[in-house]
């Protein structure tokens, strides 16, 4: 058996290039892992049989050198990618049986790369949560648990599967979706690196859409180096998608090191008010420190609208939901609950279908369309987010980054903040102004709480700057002291 | 603003799903305590401003006009709940 | 310009005095196109079931729209037809609503920025004269689905083929006062839009489709409260249902009842409106910019490329016939109601005399093509074989009854008219040593009647036909007419 917690991807391209170990021998290892992690619930679905028949290919490839770029390599995809013949849920009891007969661009891009699926990730129902709690298939747990309590804690949401299957080393890889915070507040809470790219980099067509403005596909990784890989085969231009950016693509792996001697990160100090833990406000300052000893000049910048930027979301994110959610009628495909008139129908499928959570914000995005509240909720959200863009393209004026936490706290437990949805919505008071602005944001583990628990810390650059993401972000990698591996508590 | 449960009923008839009664209170308070927090948005003064809709200022792309596309008709019938004769099926619809 | 409110145009009589009819239709006309508006399957009328539905027209999970270029060209095309203002700056909006046949859960449409804004088109009447059509705006749209309620007893069924067909919304004016008008207009409309070939206008297929709001009032009243009749798809229907609608309006007002606003659907059973009870839930559309789709950024480049496309249309050809060929406006109407028309007689008049050539193809060849049910693009007569058959009249060849019967064998051979006279002998008998032996005969055969004619001058018609019938109508009539008169010495 080989030891997974020590694989990152970057390590598997190369040992199984080298021939250190097969895929097949690989695959089988995470398998088992897997099986013998059931606890956490990360896996809506395994893909076991097609993913040995696929490292086999991969390994007789390797053999005849004539490997692609991500040969063998084993990724879990969160259950919102639609994958061709594996069933995609959106761990919504809506699309429990749904099964795509086409691939996602983004996954489409990766297998034909040489990636290999082994499971569909669980997630919060349609991404809309930021716990795992909303998941119809119950609630991933947090590998991470307090070294001072034996309470189960969450991984964060909405990929929060994603999240907890690579820190518990149950996929090396994974990729994930962003809207609000989806991919940095799971990847904070689980000790992972976790990339929302520039709005338009990656293709959404495939993916179950939440908020089709904001929604953002990237991976969450191990390390830095590994997040700059996944990009790479991610991202591209799709004409299939008319929000995918033409924007010039590279090899994001060779933009790490390098000196950032003389660059200027800003600091935004008024998010200092947004009620974010001492262990965090610590950890932040040590981080600028890191900066400012790789030669890297601070400047305290303002983001005045930010604070806007939370209410600003949940207008704009559950009225677009509520119309893209509108397609789940029990017509064409997923549940369906029969009933005496159409009416009858649509209302019981989708009361049925959907979950609690799922219902609220789509209640909530219909009102604020509805005739007499769209000017005064949805439009003028529209207005604020714009000056909440225009701060950022200021700050940028004179930062190359800005670095903030990524959440105001670390991981809760279970069950703590799913009967206050606005307690919940505040955990991404830090991530969802970059979603508003569209701008590319990273959030790397940058050090452990006094319970021992992962925190992180986010950087943002200008539209289509991932380059700078990974150059900067590798400073935090290499600068912090504390490991973030779980203890495996959960094993069989 | 606070929400009555008449709008709740509204709502829930326009988004095409079912609640219950205590789903209709519950969603009642829930909603107006939402609404009332995204009523701080009412501070920022925002004359002048354009929405704004997407982050992306690039005009929409067009594409050519071919015919590239349908003839996979169990594609889109594999899901289908019920289905006839390569139609979907719902309860009788009175015009 | 008639559009003065002051004056009412056309009336209506009440048990409490005069009516006025105002009318604004919305015209909903598919788009020539090969594929859909944001989906690459075939925009093409019929095909079996779901075989023209791609995983976008579907909804799909994840299914994302894209463009289709040419969708917007026609727009623009149709808009710069209506010399209209064309937006740069247009926005995709959705309209959301629950139906079967709309499988998003909304229709992509255009709201507060449509693509075209105001136009105008000239219309003309019975009467003829003139009257001008305000247009407000035309958008784009998707089509949605079908749904048959006629194949099982508990259900309805639902094709998604015409799902995501692009659809240019037309919306005018309320500039319209009666059902012969708006019947006028949407005929106008239609030939602008097959001028431009935006638009193949068949009803019958559903192509072009008309939602007319009527309303009534006392001449020079404010609006009153309007209904909406939901797609009509014939221009006759279109009459009818207005017809029927504004007496039904004007008796439930004189009645003491109040209109309400609602959507009624035209009964092409029994030429009533009735109310569509199952759309007047409060709807509630909540219309918002489509977050999948950027706003259209259109440059000046783009549209005046467009513009170099645009025909002829129906107005100038009329202009031009008035001028270039002396024809009379009514004339004119009738040519340029279709572009085939208008061509077919501009090739025939060459070196000829445009009425004659107008009479020929609105007179004997349409009649004939309407017989027997021929476009006159597959016309049997062709232009050039009419061309030569005004010919041989002008010439002297024929006299018109042998034109006419000529005419007959080219529709049914397609033969050239001067083969057909040579053939079957047909040329005129002009030279007036025969015409006189048959006058002879026919003078010496009725002796009673020849001494009736001096009396009665006018009963030399009868001769004449009697010499005509005898020659097999291949005497010149004027000949025989002259001959007759200097025989009897009148
Ligand atoms: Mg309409
Ligand atoms: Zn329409």
């Amino acid at each position: 058996m080989l030891d997974l917690k020590k694989l990152d991807l970057v390590t598997i391209r190369n040992s199984l290039r080298k021939g250190d170990f097969t895929s097949e021998e690989l695959v089988g290892s995470y398998i088992d892992r897997i099986n013998n992690s059931k606890k956490l619930n990360t896996y809506n679905t395994l893909n076991i049989e097609n993913a040995i028949n696929l490292a086999k290919e991969s390994d007789k490839r390797i053999l005849k050198k004539n490997y692609r770029p991500m040969e063998g390599i084993p990724i879990g995809i969160k259950d919102l990618f639609c994958t061709k013949g594996v069933k995609t849920t959106a761990s919504s009891k809506m699309l429990e049986n749904f099964t795509p007969t086409y691939e996602s661009t983004i996954t489409e891009k990766l297998f034909y790369q040489g990636m290999i699926l082994i499971g569909k990730l669980s997630n919060d129902e349609f991404a809309m949560g930021s716990s795992n709690e909303t998941s119809y298939l119950g609630p991933v747990l947090n590998p991470w648990k307090k070294e001072t309590s034996d309470q189960y804690l969450v991984p964060g949401g909405s990929s929060g599967g994603s999240a907890a299957a690579v820190s518990a080393s149950l996929c090396p890889v994974a990729t994930a979706t962003d809207t609000g915070g989806s991919i940095r507040q799971p990847a904070s809470f689980t000790g992972t690196v976790g990339l929302k790219p520039t709005y338009g980099r990656c293709s959404r067509w495939g993916i179950v859409a939440f908020a089709s403005s904001l929604d953002q596909a990237g991976p969450i990784t191990k390390t830095v180096a590994d997040s700059a890989a996944m990009l790479t085969h991610m991202a591209g231009y799709d004409e299939k998608d008319s929000t995918s950016s033409t924007a010039k693509n590279e090899n994001y792996e060779e933009a790490i090191g390098g000196s950032l001697k003389g660059k200027t990160i800003g600091i935004p100090h008024e998010f200092e008010r947004l009620d974010i833990s001492l262990d965090i406000q610590n950890n932040w300052e040590s981080a600028i420190q890191w900066y400012k000893d790789a030669g890297v000049n601070i400047k305290s910048i303002k983001l005045p609208h930010s604070k806007y930027a939370l209410p600003a979301y949940y207008i704009i994110a559950p009225a677009e939901a509520s119309s893209n959610l509108a397609r789940y009628d029990g017509v064409k495909y997923g549940s369906r609950v029969e009933g005496e008139v159409l009416d009858d129908l649509y209302k019981k499928t989708r009361g049925a279908g959907f979950g609690e959570e799922v219902k609220r914000r789509i209640m909530m995005g219909t009102y604020v369309l509805s005739a007499g509240y769209y000017d005064a909720y949805y439009l003028k959200a529209q207005k604020v987010r714009r000056l909440i863009h225009q701060d950022f393209v200021d700050a940028f004026g004179s930062v190359d980054a800005i670095l903030t936490p990524t959440t105001p706290t670390t991981a809760f437990e279970i069950g703590e903040n799913v009967s206050d949805p606005l307690k919940m919505y505040s955990n991404d008071i830090l991530t969802v102004p970059v979603n508003l602005a569209g701008l590319p944001a990273i959030s790397i583990p940058s050090g452990l709480d006094k319970d021992g628990i992962p925190m992180g810390m986010q950087l943002i650059t200008k539209h289509f700057d991932e380059n700078s993401l990974f150059q900067f972000g590798s400073i935090i990698e290499m600068s912090r002291s504390d490991m973030f591996q779980p203890k495996d508590w959960w094993m069989n | 603003m606070s929400i009555t449960k008449d709008t709740i009923l509204k709502i829930s008839n326009l988004a095409k799903i079912s609640i219950t009664e205590d789903e209709t209170l519950k969603l009642q308070s829930e909603i107006s305590s939402i609404i009332k927090w995204v009523e701080t948005l009412n501070e920022v003064n925002t004359d002048d401003i354009e929405p704004m809709t997407n982050s992306l200022t690039n005009s929409l792309r067009m594409r050519e006009d071919n015919v590239n596309d349908g003839n996979k008709i169990r594609d889109i019938l594999l899901n289908s709940p019920t289905e006839d004769d390569n139609f979907f099926v719902v309860p009788k619809v009175i015009e | 310009m008639v559009n003065d409110i002051k004056v009412a145009r056309y009336t209506l009589e009440g048990q409490s005095g005069l009516w006025e009819t105002v009318i604004g239709i919305e015209v909903h006309a598919q788009v020539t196109s090969e594929s859909k508006l944001f989906s690459g399957a075939s925009a093409s009328y019929g095909g079996s079931p779901m075989s023209h539905v791609s995983l976008v027209d579907a909804a799909m999970p994840g299914m994302l729209p894209v463009i289709n270029q040419q969708c917007v060209r026609q727009a623009i095309k149709t808009g710069l037809g209506l010399k209209a203002q064309i937006n740069k700056f247009s926005v995709f909006d959705r309209k959301n609503y629950f139906y079967p046949d709309l499988p998003q859960g909304y229709q992509i449409s255009q709201f507060k920025y449509p693509i075209v804004g105001e136009g105008e088109v000239r219309v003309t009447l019975k009467d003829n004269s003139d009257i001008r059509v305000g247009i407000e705006r035309l958008h784009l749209e998707q089509d949605a689905g079908k749904s048959f309620h006629d194949i099982d007893p508990e259900s309805s069924y639902i094709d998604l083929n015409r799902s995501g067909v692009a659809l240019m919304e037309i919306v005018t004016k309320p500039d319209l006062r009666s059902a012969d008008e708006a019947k006028a207009f949407v005929t106008k409309l239609r030939t602008i839009l097959r001028y431009l070939e935006t638009c193949d206008g068949n009803m019958e297929e559903g192509s072009l489709r008309a939602d007319i709001n009527v309303s009534v009032r006392k001449p020079g009243d404010e609006l009153g409260t309007r209904c909406e009749i939901k797609n009509v798809n014939s221009i006759k229907f279109i009459g009818m249902a207005i017809d029927y609608e504004s007496r039904r309006q004007i008796d439930e007002i004189e009645n003491g009842n109040k209109i309400i606003q609602e959507t009624r659907l035209f009964d092409v059973s029994n030429g009533k409106t009735r109310s569509m009870r199952s759309k007047e839930e409060a709807h509630d559309y909540r219309y918002f910019p489509d977050p999948d789709l950027l706003p259209l950024n259109l440059d000046d480049n783009f549209i005046s490329e467009i513009a170099k496309e645009i025909p002829e249309l129906p107005d100038e050809k009329k202009d031009r016939f008035l001028r270039n060929y002396g024809l009379s406006s009514y004339d004119a109407d009738i040519l340029v109601s279709d572009k085939k028309y208008a061509e077919y007689f501009e090739k025939v008049t060459v070196g000829r005399d445009p009425k004659i050539s107008v009479n020929w193809i609105t007179g004997e060849l349409f009649s004939a093509l309407k017989r027997l049910s021929i476009d006159i693009t597959n016309s049997p007569v062709s232009c050039d074989n009419l061309g030569e058959l005004i010919d041989l009249i002008s010439e002297g060849t024929l006299s018109g009854r042998l034109a006419k019967d000529v005419f007959e064998i080219m529709l049914e051979t397609q033969k050239n008219p001067r083969i057909i006279v040579k053939e079957e002998n047909l040329s005129q008998i002009t030279d007036e040593g025969s015409i006189e032996k048959i006058v002879d005969k026919i003078l010496g055969e009725n002796p009673d009647k020849v001494s009736e004619v001096r009396e009665k001058p006018k009963m030399i018609g009868w001769f004449v036909g009697q010499v005509m019938k005898e020659s097999q109508g291949k005497a010149n009539p004027s000949s025989v007419n002259e001959i007759i008169q200097k025989k009897l010495g009148l």
